[in-house]
């Protein structure tokens, strides 16, 4: 919960700075390049911090079906949302629901990969829905856990944190789901981090 | 666009050679700090950006409905992934 107000923080500072002081750098080349060693960086934590041991120990088939679970009801209902937005296609929102709440990556992904084909001025549009999309699930997922939890059983909290479950929503999920839910929530939040990128440049590319 | 995913990979192999090295450990909060840089340039895109800042309620309210359903779908996805995989081994309290 600190570290999502703190990255807002940071974003609100940005759109302060943005609006008062007049840039003469190419703020978008540059944060190219800065995601360029966000990935590697990314790479790094996930090739060195994986325990594989305790990883392996939970692979079981049924804990995969959860990200799974996870990642296929929030494209066929983001989706939907291509019907109510008239503007955004169907595939435009899949795009930012597959965020999965990965809101740093998935909105600088969308924006890139998307800046060739809508130009960069709906591009930036539909980072930013992605980014504030994928925030407000987060924040969601933390205040309604118990609500979810009522409505759709044990492992609805962890499919609604999406990649947050795994770290920030874990405390939560322990919470209203259970010990036993524990392993699982961290499976599912790093398989979910594993696949974010793959799944939005799918849908970007679509 | 394939360079971030050869990226990441490249970044795991690096991680994984580097396992053992006390440096790794901090790459979460280095990874954090790119985040922050990340998003604070993200921020400068948009508040530079009249349209986008002008309509930031509008655009609220769009990223509201798409997370609001992307919520209910996994909730119920794994609702039905309950009920049929795990209900019957682990018993809930």
């Amino acid at each position: 919960m600190k570290s999502s107000i703190i990255t807002v923080l940071f974003f609100m500072a940005g759109c302060l700075v943005g609006c008062t002081v007049d840039i003469n750098v190419n703020v978008h080349d540059l944060s190219v390049y800065v995601l360029y060693i966000l990935m590697i960086f990314i790479g790094m934590n996930i090739g060195g911090n994986m325990d594989l041991r305790s990883f392996a120990k939970n692979l079981n088939f049924r804990t995969l079906l959860v990200p799974l679970a996870t990642i296929t009801g929030t494209v066929l209902f983001a989706a939907i949302g291509g019907f109510i937005l008239s503007q955004w296609s169907s595939f435009d929102c899949i795009a930012v629901g597959s965020g999965l709440c990965y809101y740093s990556l998935s909105s600088m992904l969308i924006e890139q990969l998307k800046e060739p084909s809508m130009g960069l001025h709906l591009a930036t549009e539909l980072g930013t829905i992605a980014l504030l999309a994928n925030i407000i699930r987060e924040m969601l997922a933390l205040i309604a856990a118990p609500l979810i939890r009522k409505y759709f059983g044990a492992l609805a909290p962890i499919s609604a944190a999406g990649m947050s479950s795994g770290d920030v929503a874990l405390n939560i999920v322990a919470k209203y789901s259970g010990k036993d839910a524990v392993p699982i929530a961290i499976v599912h939040g790093i398989l979910i981090n594993l696949s974010v990128p793959f799944i939005v440049t799918l849908f970007c590319n679509l | 666009m394939h360079i971030f995913l050869i990226l990441i990979v490249l970044g795991a192999f690096i991680g994984y050679f580097l396992r053992r090295k006390k440096f790794i450990g901090k790459v979460a909060n280095i990874v954090q700090i790119i985040v922050c840089v990340l998003l604070f340039l993200l921020g400068i895109t948009v508040g530079s950006n009249k349209l986008i800042l002008d309509n930031l309620s509008y655009y609220c309210g769009q990223a509201t409905i798409i997370s609001v359903l992307s919520i209910l779908g996994s909730a119920i996805a794994s609702l039905i992934l309950f009920h049929f995989c795990f209900k019957g081994k682990d018993n809930e309290k």
